[in-house]
């Protein structure tokens, strides 16, 4: 089976999450090869998970003062503070039959790969971590997300290259509960990002993970069709830009 | 409102937020960063909640919570019905 394979794009939130809805109505009609996507979100952007309740998690107010997004994801899973400057996402459309039926195993499988990108970038340590993390030094690096529907799997997910931890948690609200679960009350001790464990740019992190997710793979480069960019703009304007899509919790 | 959550050990945070109305349940949202596949089926686990006497035994709400989760081949992530229900005692307990 081949994949198509789409180079980093920047976009905003909402669209970034319709192109993945766009990808995956064109993979369903037929139109579309299995698709890897990377991208990057301007403005920076807070994305929840589908069971999170906006303002339990998010502090509005703060990202509207800073300019920075905020969308609800299709994907259950956490809060997640996706900086232009700092991260990497990627996402992985293809047909679920492609993957292991068990949700926990598939996991493993896409999140082994980005362990492979991590490793080649010197970090020997990458690990899986059940359910959805990697951890490199025992620190989180990438945290994933993933949906099943219409046949198809959606796995999308990040990798920390250089973040700002402070400002992504004076943007969301932890709950006490995962601190005191812990035991550790700071929580810039929680994740780690590449660029404390490698010389690595977000071009060459992008290479490495295109090496790993296409590993015994055929695929070829492309870009969005027509379609699916004309797809996205209206799911991104009726959905996920939509407060009523964002705020249902 | 009542509100209560719990990290589940080695799995994920799940909230329940209820109201109460003449000794039933008059809604329930059931929060969290876990994951629900399909995740509609979050709405189907929050409906069957609908009505139930806050007296109900964990039994009664766990058997209620399964059948909606067997009869609709719910995947649940991170978190169980049983989690459902030991949180949602806590918020029936709170302040």
């Amino acid at each position: 089976m081949q994949w198509r394979v789409i180079k980093t794009s920047t976009n905003s939130a909402a669209l970034n999450m319709a192109l993945d809805k766009a990808v995956m109505n064109s993979i369903i009609a037929g139109k579309s090869l299995p698709t890897i996507r990377f991208y990057r979100w301007q403005p920076s952007a807070v994305s929840i998970g589908f069971f999170q309740s906006l303002n339990d998690e998010v502090d509005v107010a703060k990202c509207k003062e800073l300019g920075v997004d905020i969308v609800r994801r299709q994907t259950g899973g956490g809060a997640v503070y996706h900086d232009y400057n700092g991260e990497l996402t990627y996402s992985i459309i293809g047909p679920e039959a492609l993957f292991p039926k068990n949700i926990n195993k598939s996991y493993e499988l896409i999140c082994g790969w980005i362990c492979d990108a991590l490793k080649d970038l010197g970090m020997s340590d990458a690990s899986f971590v059940p359910i959805n993390d990697i951890i490199v030094g025992g620190k989180k690096i990438s945290g994933n997300a993933q949906t099943r529907s219409s046949k198809l799997l959606l796995q999308h997910g990040t990798i920390l290259w250089d973040l700002d931890v402070a400002k992504m948690f004076s943007l969301l609200k932890v709950a006490d509960e995962k601190i005191r679960d812990k035991m550790i009350t700071a929580v810039e001790e929680r994740v780690t990002r590449v660029k404390d464990h490698s010389s690595a740019n977000l071009e060459q992190v992008e290479e490495a993970m295109i090496k790993a997710f296409t590993k015994n793979k055929e695929f070829a480069f492309d870009d969005f069709t027509v379609e699916e960019k004309q797809d996205a703009e209206r799911i991104a304007r009726e959905k996920y830009g939509n407060d009523e899509w964002n705020y249902k919790r | 409102m009542k509100v209560a959550a719990k990290k589940v050990s080695g799995g994920k945070l799940v909230r329940v937020k209820v109201d109460i109305s003449d000794g039933r349940i008059a809604s329930a949202k059931i929060e969290g960063d876990f994951f629900l596949h399909p995740e509609s089926g979050v709405e189907l686990l929050e409906a069957s909640l609908l009505g139930t006497t806050i007296l109900a035994t964990d039994n009664e709400l766990i058997s209620r919570l399964t059948s909606v989760k067997d009869a609709n081949s719910l995947d649940l992530v991170g978190f169980s019905v049983e989690d459902v229900v030991d949180v949602l005692k806590s918020a029936l307990r709170s302040e």
